[in-house]
Formats: C-alpha cells, sequence, structure tokens
C-alpha cells in the first residue's frame, strides 16, 4: 500500500519529521515493517490501524479491519478476556498481559508454515496499552508478538522434565529394592577396593565388623583377598582360620566383644569398576552347620566305637566257644568210634547227630571268625590280578574234588583290580562255591566274567544252579540267611554276609540277579578308584 | 498519621473485595474452573519490616508489580512464596511440571493473573476516584523477601518521604485448596491522605 507509493518517490537524504505528513507516513511505515502485530483500537472500540503483520498473520487486510470492532473481525468466542481488556484499558485506561498459557490462541492468527503441523494457531503473547493523543483522545494498543517457538520449547522442556522425574523415580524405586535386598540378606555382604580398604554393605555386615562385631575381622579378610602383595598383613592365628587355605573353603572365626564365636564361611569374588578392581567378600554364619558336623562326628565316633566293640564281642565270643565245643566234639567223636555197634541202633543214630552237630558248630564258628576278621584283620590294599586269583581258586577246587573238571568257565578278559588280595580270594570261593553247591552236581557250571564302566570294574559270577525267588534277593547278604534246610543244602548261613562285608570294605557292591530254576548271576562291582585314600604307609 | 476510623477501614476492604471478586470471576471462566478470591484483612504499615512479610527475609517471593502515576502515585505488587506461585500457575494451568522454577511461560501466566488482579484492585480504587489511573505494564520480579522493596521502589530516603505501605492479605481458594500471598500498595503519604480524603467523600456520599 503506502509502501509501492514511496518507492516511486525518491527518499530525501536525511529524513525531515518536522513535515507532518512525512513524519506519519514514516510511522506507518515502521509499523509496518515491525515484527509484532500492531492493532490501534479508538474509544468507540472500532479499529483504526492494523500493521502489515496482522494482515498477512490473520489473512484480513487493513481495509477489512479498520473501523470495525475487534468481535466483528474475529467472530468468534475466545475473545473475552481480551475484549474485557480492551475495554477495561478504553475506560480506565488500564493495561494488561494476556499470556499464551492462560488465553491459548487468543486470535485466530496463523501459525508459521513449520509450526502448521503441531499448532492449529499461533501462540500470541498480548500486550493491551493505553494510549492518549495529542488532543486528549483515549485509544487502546495492541501488541502481539509470535511465541509459538517458545510454546514449543516449553512444551518439550516439561516433557523432558516429567520424563526425567519418572526416571529419578524409576531408578530410586530400584535402588531401594536392590538395597532392600542387601540389607535383609541373611549373609554379610562388604566390598573392599584394591587399596585395601573394606566397606561394609548391609546391616550383618555392620554388625559383624563394627564395634559390636570383632575389628579383627577385617585384618583376616585383608589377608585373605588375592592382591593384598604390597602390605602383606599378619596371617591370622589358626584358632581364627578354621580351614586350610587351598581347600576352596574359607572358614574363619569371628569373636565378637560379648564373648560369643561365630564361625563364618568366606566367599569371594570380585569385579571392576572405575578401573579398578574390587572385591565383595561374602560372610555366611555357619554355626548351625558346625554343630551338625560336631553332632555327625560324634555320632560316627560312637558308631565306629561300638561296631569295634560288636567286632570285638563276635570274635572273642566264637574264639572262646571253640575250647568248650573242642571238649564236646572231641569226646562225641572218641565215643562214636569207641561205641559204634555196641550199643543199639537208636544210640548209633544219637551218637551220629551229636558228632554232627558238633561238626556245623564248628564251621559256623569258623565262618563268625572269618566274619569277624573281614573288618578287623584286613591287609593292605595291592594290585590284584583276578585272573590269577580265579587260578587259585580253580586249584582249590581241583585239590577238594568238588564237582567235574572244567566247571569253572573263565569268559574273556578278566582285570586287575585293588584290593586286599586274601579276602578277594575268600570273596570269589565263596561265590563259587555257592554256585557249584546249588547246582546239579554233574552238569553243574559256574561262568566268570567282568565288564567296565567308567569308574568301576563288574565281575559276574553266574552259575546254572536252582535260582533264588525274587522276595530274597536282598536279604540273602544278611547273616544266618538261610533259604533251604539244612539237609537239603550244607552251609552256616554267614558265607554271603563275608562276601558282602568284603566287597563293603573294598567299597563296591554286591547284588544278584536270579529267577528260580535258570540260575544265579552274582556281580560285584569294584570301584577303580578308591573312595577313601589310604595312606601310603598302609599299602 | 494513618488514622482511618473502623468504617473507612470497612469500606476500604469492601471496594478491594468487589474489585477482587470481579478478577476472581474473570480468572474462573480464562481457567474453566472456580477460582475463588477473598482479602480477608488489610494493614497499613509504615515500614515494610514491620509486616509479618519480612518473618522469613531470606525466602524467595515471585512479585508482580505495576507502578500507578497521578493524584495517588506509587506502587502495587502481588507477592507470593516462590512454592506458592508455582503451585498456584499450575493449579491455573492444570499441568503438573516436576521443575521447581517456573518456565518463562508460567511466569507470563503469573504475569497476567497478577495484571487482573492489580488492574481490579487499582479499578475498585479509580471506581471511587473517578477518574482513570495511570499504570504501568506489569513486570515479575523474583528475589529475596528482604530485598524486595530496596531497589525498584521509586521513593529516596533523601527527600523524607517515606513510603506507606497497604498490605492486602489475598487468599486464593483453587480445587479445595488455600493458597495465600499479598498485595502490597507502596504509596508516600500523600496518596495515603488523598486515598483517606476520597474514601471519606465516597463514604459522605453514598451515607447521603
Amino acid at each position: 500500500m503506502t509502501g509501492s507509493a514511496k518507492m516511486t518517490n525518491p527518499p530525501p537524504p536525511i529524513v525531515d519529521i518536522k513535515n507532518a505528513a512525512e513524519a506519519a507516513d514514516l510511522y506507518s511505515n515502521l509499523l509496518d515493517t515491525a515484527d509484532v502485530g500492531l492493532v490501534v483500537i479508538g474509544s468507540d472500540h472500532a479499529i483504526c490501524h492494523w500493521n502489515q503483520w496482522m494482515q498477512s498473520r490473520s489473512g484480513i487486510p487493513a481495509d477489512q479491519a479498520i473501523g470495525k470492532r475487534l468481535s466483528a473481525v474475529f467472530t468468534e468466542t475466545r475473545l473475552g478476556r481480551l475484549c474485557q481488556a480492551i475495554k477495561d484499558c478504553l475506560e480506565f485506561g488500564m493495561p494488561a498481559v494476556i499470556s499464551p498459557s492462560l488465553n491459548q490462541g487468543a486470535l485466530p492468527l496463523r501459525p508459521l508454515p513449520q509450526f502448521a503441523a503441531t499448532f492449529d494457531r499461533m501462540e500470541q503473547s498480548i500486550r493491551v496499552h493505553p494510549i492518549t493523543t495529542s488532543r486528549g483522545e483515549k485509544l487502546c494498543s495492541l501488541t502481539v508478538r509470535d511465541v509459538t517457538l517458545a510454546v514449543q520449547r516449553d512444551r518439550l522442556l516439561r516433557q523432558q522434565a516429567a520424563e526425567l522425574a519418572e526416571l529419578v523415580t524409576q531408578t530410586r524405586r530400584s535402588e531401594d529394592r536392590t538395597r532392600a535386598i542387601l540389607q535383609n540378606t541373611i549373609d554379610a555382604i562388604l566390598v573392599a577396593s584394591d587399596d585395601g580398604n573394606i566397606e561394609p554393605l548391609n546391616a550383618r555386615a555392620q554388625e559383624l565388623c563394627g564395634p559390636e562385631g570383632d575389628p579383627e575381622l577385617s585384618n583376616i579378610i585383608r589377608f585373605l583377598l588375592p592382591d593384598s602383595e604390597h602390605t602383606p598383613p599378619q596371617r591370622p592365628t589358626a584358632d581364627r582360620l578354621l580351614t586350610d587355605l587351598g581347600t576352596g573353603v574359607i572358614e574363619v572365626l569371628a569373636c565378637t566383644p560379648n564373648g560369643r564365636n561365630v564361625p563364618l564361611e568366606v566367599a569371594i569374588s570380585h569385579f571392576s569398576a572405575d578401573g579398578r578392581y574390587h572385591y565383595i567378600i561374602t560372610l555366611r554364619d555357619i554355626s548351625q552347620r558346625k554343630r551338625h558336623e560336631m553332632e555327625i562326628q560324634r555320632t560316627m565316633a560312637e558308631l565306629e566305637r561300638s561296631n569295634s566293640e560288636l567286632e570285638q564281642f563276635a570274635y572273642a565270643a566264637s574264639h572262646d566257644l571253640q575250647e568248650p565245643l573242642r571238649m564236646v566234639s572231641s569226646y562225641t567223636q572218641l565215643i562214636a568210634r569207641r561205641y559204634k555197634d555196641q550199643l543199639d541202633e537208636t544210640a548209633d543214630e544219637f551218637i551220629h547227630y551229636a558228632v554232627d552237630g558238633t561238626q556245623r558248630m564248628q564251621r559256623m564258628i569258623d565262618d563268625l571268625l572269618t566274619l569277624s576278621r573281614v573288618g578287623r584283620h584286613g591287609k593292605p590294599f595291592n594290585a590284584v590280578p583276578l585272573d590269577s586269583l580265579f587260578d587259585a581258586i580253580a586249584a582249590n577246587f581241583r585239590r577238594a574234588g568238588l564237582g567235574p573238571a572244567g566247571n569253572i568257565v573263565r569268559d574273556g578278559f578278566l582285570p586287575t583290580v585293588t584290593g586286599d588280595a586274601s579276602q578277594l580270594l575268600l570273596l570269589f570261593q565263596n561265590l563259587v562255591s555257592n554256585g557249584l553247591k546249588y547246582s546239579d552236581p554233574d552238569k553243574g557250571e559256574v561262568r566268570i566274567y567282568a565288564t567296565e564302566t567308567d569308574e568301576s570294574w563288574k565281575v559276574f559270577v553266574a552259575d546254572n544252579g536252582i535260582g533264588i525267588e525274587p522276595q530274597y534277593h536282598a536279604t540273602i547278604f544278611e547273616i544266618f540267611k538261610r533259604l533251604h534246610g539244612y539237609g537239603e543244602y550244607a552251609g552256616t548261613g554267614i558265607g554271603l554276609a563275608i562276601c558282602k562285608k568284603i566287597v563293603d570294605r573294598h567299597g563296591g557292591t554286591i547284588s544278584v540277579e536270579s529267577e528260580p530254576g535258570k540260575g544265579s548271576t552274582f556281580c560285584v562291582e569294584l570301584p577303580k578308584e578308591l573312595p577313601i585314600v589310604i595312606p601310603p604307609e598302609s599299602m | 498519621m494513618i488514622d482511618l476510623s473502623e468504617l473507612e477501614h470497612d469500606t476500604i476492604s469492601e471496594l478491594i473485595n468487589i474489585g477482587v471478586g470481579r478478577a476472581a470471576a474473570s480468572l474462573s471462566e480464562m481457567v474453566d474452573q472456580p477460582v475463588e478470591l477473598t482479602v480477608p484483612t488489610i494493614t497499613f504499615v509504615e515500614r515494610f519490616s514491620d509486616s509479618n512479610l519480612t518473618s522469613s527475609p531470606e525466602e524467595v517471593v515471585s512479585a508482580v508489580s505495576q507502578s500507578f502515576d497521578g493524584p495517588f502515585k506509587g506502587e502495587a505488587m502481588l507477592v507470593f512464596p516462590e512454592k506458592r506461585s508455582l503451585e498456584l500457575v499450575r493449579r491455573l494451568l492444570k499441568v503438573d511440571v516436576p521443575l521447581d522454577t517456573l518456565t518463562d511461560l508460567e511466569q507470563e501466566a503469573l504475569m497476567e493473573v497478577g495484571n487482573i488482579i492489580l488492574n481490579a484492585c487499582l479499578g475498585s480504587i479509580a471506581n471511587v476516584l473517578g477518574e482513570p489511573i495511570n499504570c504501568s505494564m506489569p513486570t515479575f520480579r523474583k528475589r529475596e523477601t528482604r530485598a524486595l522493596l530496596n531497589e525498584d521502589t521509586a521513593f529516596d530516603a533523601a527527600s523524607g518521604k517515606m513510603p506507606v505501605l497497604m498490605i492486602l492479605h489475598v487468599q486464593f481458594m483453587l480445587r479445595q485448596n488455600d493458597i495465600d500471598g499479598y498485595v502490597l500498595f507502596v504509596m508516600d503519604l500523600d496518596s495515603i491522605q488523598t486515598l483517606k480524603e476520597l474514601v471519606r467523600r465516597f463514604l459522605e456520599n453514598a451515607l447521603g
């Protein structure tokens, strides 16, 4: 408008504002180039100025706005506060601030294109100010600033502040949780940094290492830490270090000032943080476990004592029984020799029973002695080649003339095992003898073979005899267990008990598989490595 | 000096309350929720240090102030402890921002609230006066209570004209919560006399 008219006139070198018309032109120009919206409203509430900025942002040209009331230019209801402010300004000369937060989009102005996607309207900050003209007329000016960018930034700030607060809340919650877990752990947890500083992390650690606990404990821990070479701490006394170092389990004794001693198991792990090495030390109160361990030890000692007492008793009993028995046996045999066929037939029968009884009793006592000797008079373990062992067994049987020749069959390779040679001989001789005893004397055959597992050898002794009913498989290894009357198969009922005791002493197991009429297979499983470390001097 | 009769005191209180009532109505409309505003007490003190506002001199306050000029001149100020001002603005804007200072836009909103209330108070007085009061655009300040009046008030001790304070205790009721603030009128003795004269004349007219 006025701009284009001015361009045709050559501009004067210095603005001569004495010329009222030129001055008006200049001010009008200034208002049009301002980067704010400028509106002037007369005392009759009609718009009397509407600058270029207002035209471009509202899309309403000046000639359509001037002379009208603001509410007629923008026919909408959101103008309440603004119209009141204009009224107060014109009537009482009151200035007003119209803020964007309390009056969102007070005027329906277009936002700049970059904000069009998120804002329907320009966010505005408006000032309403009274103006008095030289003629004393009261006018009201509106200054409209575009604060859309500020509003956008404010929204972003709020959002980020909210996110940050949420994050802080979450972190705090998670921290509280972690702290609660740490505090309520039964074990005492401490952290040590590589400078040797030890910090208790939970209440239990505070209790143990604090003034109420054992002040010496920190030094013991320092000694246990791997990285303490630069200042080697004093080795704790033997009564404070309960285990040998190097066994993997560290147990120490904490002594509290009130005289309570707490055995503790120490576990140490490590982590790196801030380029430094830290150790986490966990102390677990093992008072309970120690008590149990001692109880077990006591029970074990008790058991050993009563066991050896029992063996002693069995040995003594069987040994002392032999003496009177020998007397009875000798004299019954003497009677049998001298008075056979001199008395009547019934007397001969009675004498036979007496002799037989004493002989059986003699065998039983012998067997009992053998059984008690297995535990008492064991010899040191050696490598025992089973092949030669069975050579000896076969020779024994041949000498005794038991069964047909070739009735002891070895099937494949027999290993060399570790054990007490004489006891192993007794074991396998008993098993072979049993196999032959419960078989047809003419066709009886005992087969011996072995298999190997990762940890053990299994030696099988299989016969083709009468077999064993399944319900007896577990009980036949008990002492005095006999499945048959004495008349059918001779035996004391101690043989398999001896076998079991020998196998037990060798750390192995013995079992049987059998079906009546189809023979029995005894399996002796001996470990390749002995479970108990035998002191070298006893080997 | 400030010897107002009980009737005159009540009259000022009444006029101010009418003004802030109008301000409350317009605020309610703007924020679309009930806002109540009352001025339970009005006190006059000669020195700022005499007011109970200075009980915690290091407390940071937010203040919106407008100066006015004419036969009745001085400065009007709406003052809140900073925390209260945050609470007020955020309740009015119905947002909860986890920030402990006002953002620029919140500051401008508080300025508008102050402007509305101060205009209402000044308007009430202008009404009695029968002619407009020239007053400035509001400005925002944030500072410790004890520094509130030191620099920005135009009174100089040299002239011997010590300012007199009219303190309005303002109470906002928003969503069942009260937020307390103060409006301070810092005037010289002449303005107080003018005010007193105006009130007296108003009473004469009113009582007939």
